[in-house]
């Protein structure tokens, strides 16, 4: 299987973060917090889509908001496989981690 | 939607949409929103809007990343296919590609001559400002429009309309001597500036026209009399590697001038000039007023205007101002106004100088635009034909889900690439064949403005349009199949597809016999106009201008008498033109009408030399002191025009134009009438001839020689004109030659004919051979069948060929009347033509039929042949 990417990693963990109020605008929100930088919707979605697509990822729809003038949200939710792509990269992280002396942090 | 007031910008919101569309929920372009609206709160609807865009933008740019990614994957697929279709049908590839390639590198050779005759005079800086002076009015209810106008109103204008920055009148001369003193080796340099191409202009020349200067200072060079400035060929024969600059040459043994500059001669102009005196010169020599002539019409003249200038303002101006001096010298008033230079070239207005024709150039392009078509219908019958071979990869396809919006696109590409492939072969075969090219229309044409950038970006354009149009018929018909039938692996094609088929070939046919008939027509008018009896002789005749010198004038008749004492030449005459080059016209007024005619000024020999019938009464006899001047001999037409019962000794009274002309007499009689002759070439009709006697006005010689021994002739010649015009060279022409080139333009129709017919029927038969080798492919096991149960091998020929030949039966029915309209149309051009009769028509027919019944017959042979047992068994 291939390995995530950062983007993807990240994407995934502030979905499971979120719960079941994850949809792109808090995805968006927890991103730029965390990372410190502006994330743009168009890679946002496109990242969103592919995740999907590659079966990490589901998505739902609520029912209509009145506070959106009668349109759903998107929630998006993790898979197992999703699930298991995160536990693997994170296992292969710490291995990584592991394997290197301390760091001096600097 | 809480404030409704705070609104994204509409555009960015439907951008977004249609780049994720989730389906129609939506909720992507209201998640934007919702951050947009926060945005908003916090720093404002401006900056909120432009954070909007920001976001959309940078979606797009994401977006439109993904989407080439993936197009290009598909383009690689589709290239694949294309590539092994092609490799796998390597015959009908070669059909489409070298068709195409063939008719493209014909539109090249157009594109590239009708570009060099639209780049006329375009090297001119001032081109759009510089006008030509037409003099206009009505005669006999037609309208005339003539270049050549009196020498006074150049000067009129210069002088009295402010709108005039510069102005420049030309005085053509032909024959001028040059001659160069060389101190150096004591040697003398002589070079006759033949045709038009000597010119008394005026200072302002080289202000109005742009020149390339190799010496000299473009806008003093002309200030002084006595000065001249040269092309760079001209100096270079004149002077060889030295510095032209300040040496002086002798004009026809008389006088002195200066060398004040040298130009280049410009590639493409509608002047043709090689050498520029100053106009001064003549002011200098004959008095202030020389170049003032209310009286002649007889000085082109050329003006600049300012930048912003008005010209029908302008054109006004002139018009009152030319009328007030026409009035004020009592003349009858016409019309003056300017003819712009940009458009002077290929117009049809007559000018001296060199000529293009816009016919021409629409020939061309529609014969560019019949090829290109040929050989697109080659594309979309072999594609439609054969579509069979491709109906399982479209079923397979449809199958999977692939929309037919897709496969559209992806035929569509194929014919692009194969146009961009033949493209591809038309460069090279355009760069092998310029050369062939050139020499057959002798142009100069260059590969340099072949492949500038903008000439190829416009080619590939081209190619990918075309690719396009012929496209797409085969696009939406193979994109239409139904997978199950395809699959299933019955195509069986409607009969839409064959009448449509069938109506182009037709149409491909019917434009190739129409080029047929115009190139026969044309050559055999052409023909026709070279065996025609022109009424005098032209074989065996050498003519020479005559220089313009006091000493050889004086000397005619020891000159004649020196030249025939060789035992080769049988007559000698020297006159004013000769036949086929008339010089001068004049008109007489006859009953109140004035008649024009044309007026020969020539010695006793001169009906000797050129073979003219005498029909009645006598010729020239210069031994009677009668016959000077005023005694004239007339052709046919002129008693039937002049309206005269027993024309010789009739006197008519006829007012003459003073000294300056051949003909200065009051009255004139007829002493004889000759059999008509042409002496024009037979686009014109016969019009009256004079022929009387007047020694100052010769220009040419004319030797009539026995036809044994022209070497010989030619250097005695030579020899006895050295003695009597030191200082000038000899040129002499052949007659027959002359009279030939009076059709070279008619010859250059029938070789764009010839080669446009050769090439539409090389495609059409192409195409044609693509088909019935398809045909006779699909149909072996049919042929097998009929000859195994005993059909002979004609039967089998017959049904394979009856199909086509019905085809080219029908193209000539369409062919025949448009070629018949079109090609009376050219004739027209003749006063002297031959019929369009039947058996032109027929002989066409029967060259097409034959052509194509070889290419059908080829193929079908070799399906005929065939053995059943091998056809019967495959599959």
């Amino acid at each position: 299987m291939k390995l995530l990417s950062r983007t993807e990693e990240f994407i995934l963990l502030s979905v499971l973060f979120l719960k079941d109020q994850a949809y792109s605008v808090l995805i968006r929100k927890r991103l730029n917090e965390v990372t410190g930088k502006t994330w743009s919707y168009g890679a946002l979605f496109i990242s969103l889509e592919q995740l999907v697509k590659k079966g990490y990822l589901t998505s739902s729809l609520t029912a209509p908001l009145p506070e959106r003038g009668g349109r759903s949200k998107r929630i998006y939710a993790l898979t197992p496989d999703g699930h298991k792509a995160l536990e693997e990269i994170k296992q292969m992280e710490r291995k990584m981690w592991e394997a290197v002396p301390e760091t001096d942090g600097g | 939607m809480k404030n409704r007031s705070i609104q994204p910008p509409g555009m960015a919101e439907r951008l977004f949409r249609r780049m994720f569309p989730d389906d129609g929920f939506e909720t992507t372009v209201c998640d934007l929103e919702e951050s947009f609206q926060e945005v908003a709160r916090e720093r404002g609807l401006f900056w909120g809007k432009f954070w909007y865009w920001v976001q959309v933008l940078s979606a797009l740019f994401l977006y439109t990343g993904l989407e080439i990614r993936g197009g290009l994957s598909m383009f690689k697929h589709n290239l694949k296919i294309t590539l092994r279709n092609l490799r796998r049908n390597k015959g009908f590839s070669f059909i489409n590609i070298f068709g195409l390639a063939v008719s493209f590198a014909v539109v090249i050779f157009i594109v590239l001559f009708i570009r060099n005759e639209l780049s006329f005079d375009r090297g001119n800086e001032h081109l759009d400002r510089i006008y030509t002076v037409m003099m206009s009015g009505e005669w006999k209810q037609e309208h005339w429009r003539q270049q050549h106008i009196i020498s006074a109103a150049g000067l009129e204008l210069s002088e009295n309309i402010p709108e005039i920055v510069k102005y420049t009148r030309f005085s053509l001369q032909s024959n001028q001597a040059l001659q160069y003193h060389d101190t150096g080796t004591g040697q003398d340099r002589n070079i006759m500036i033949k045709g038009m191409t000597f010119a008394w202009v005026d200072p302002g020349m080289f202000e109005v026209f742009t020149y390339d200067f190799k010496a000299g200072n473009p806008e003093v060079v002309l200030d002084e009399p006595y000065s001249i400035v040269l092309t760079e060929e001209v100096a270079g024969n004149l002077f060889g590697n030295e510095d032209p600059i300040g040496k002086v040459v002798t004009l026809n043994n008389n006088y002195e001038l200066t060398v004040t500059g040298v130009v280049k001669k410009p590639a493409n102009s509608h002047l043709d000039l090689n050498v520029f005196a100053s106009i001064l010169t003549i002011r200098s020599i004959r008095g202030p007023d020389a170049d003032r002539n209310y009286e002649y019409n007889s000085y082109p003249t050329y003006v600049l205007l300012p930048d912003e200038h008005d010209l029908e303002a302008v054109n006004e101006k002139i018009d009152i101002h030319m009328a007030a001096v026409f009035k004020r010298v009592g003349r009858p008033v016409v019309k003056f106004s300017l003819f712009p230079v940009s458009g002077i070239y290929l117009s049809d207005i007559r000018y001296q100088g060199n000529h293009g024709s816009k016919t021409l150039l629409w020939i061309l392009f529609t014969i560019a635009v019949f090829i290109v078509v040929i050989a697109g219908i080659n594309f979309i019958n072999l594609s439609t034909a054969r579509a069979s071979t491709r109906a399982r990869e479209i079923g397979i396809k449809k199958v999977i889900g692939v929309m037919r919006k897709k496969l559209t696109r992806q035929f569509l590409g194929e014919s692009m690439f194969v146009a961009l492939a033949a493209l591809g072969t038309a460069l090279g075969l355009a760069v092998l064949f310029l050369p062939a090219f050139n020499k057959a229309f002798t142009l100069d044409l260059s590969l340099k403005s072949l492949f500038e950038p903008i000439m190829l970006l416009c080619l590939v354009a081209g190619a990918c349009i075309i690719g396009i149009l012929a496209g797409l018929y085969p696009a939406v018909y193979l994109s239409a199949f139904q997978p199950v039938t395809v699959i299933r692996g019955d195509v069986t094609q409607g009969r839409k597809g064959t009448f449509f088929r069938k109506a182009l070939i037709v149409f491909q046919f019917a434009v190739s016999i129409i080029l047929i008939i115009g190139t026969l027509t044309i050559a055999s008018q052409i023909r026709f106009a070279r065996n025609k009896d022109l009424g005098f002789s032209a074989k065996n005749v050498i003519i020479f201008p005559q220089p313009q010198s006091g000493s050889f004038r004086r000397n005619l008749n020891s000159i004649k008498a020196e030249l025939l004492r060789h035992p080769d030449i049988l007559k000698v005459s020297f006159s004013q033109g000769y036949p086929g080059r008339p010089w001068n016209n004049e008109s007489i007024k006859i009953d109140e009408e004035y008649i024009s005619f044309t007026h020969y000024s020539v010695d006793s020999d001169f009906d000797d030399v050129y073979g003219l019938q005498l029909l009645e009464g006598r010729f020239l006899d210069l031994n009677r002191q009668s016959d000077h001047l005023r005694a004239v001999v007339i052709n046919e037409t002129a008693v039937r025009e002049f309206g005269l019962e027993s024309p010789v000794g009739t006197h008519l009274p006829f007012t003459s134009r003073g000294n300056l002309t051949a003909f200065p007499v009051d009255e004139i009689e007829i002493i004889g009438v000759v059999k008509d002759f042409h002496c024009r070439s037979l686009h014109q009709e016969i019009n009256p001839i004079m022929i009387s006697y007047n020694e100052d006005w010769m220009t040419h010689g004319g030797i009539l020689h026995s036809g044994e021994n022209l070497a010989g002739v030619v250097s005695y010649t030579k020899e006895v004109w050295k003695r009597f015009a030191p200082g000038f060279p000899f040129e002499f022409s052949f007659l027959d030659q002359e009279i030939r080139e009076m059709y070279a333009k008619d010859a250059v129709f029938e070789q764009v004919f010839f080669y446009a017919a050769g090439f539409s029927i090389l495609i059409a038969c192409l195409g044609l051979l693509g088909l019935t080798s398809y045909v006779a492919a699909k149909r072996t096991k049919e042929i097998g069948i009929r000859k195994v149960l005993g059909a002979s091998l004609s039967q089998i020929l017959i049904l394979l060929s009856t199909e086509f030949t019905a085809a080219i039966v029908l193209a000539n029915l369409i062919a025949w009347p448009v070629a018949y309209y079109l090609m009376n149309k050219w004739l027209a051009n003749f006063a002297y033509r031959i019929d369009l009769g039947i058996g032109l028509f027929v002989l066409s027919a029967l060259l097409e039929l034959g052509v194509a019944l070889i290419t059908v017959g080829w193929q079908s042979l070799k399906a005929a042949t065939a053995d059943p047992v091998k056809s019967l068994r495959y599959e």
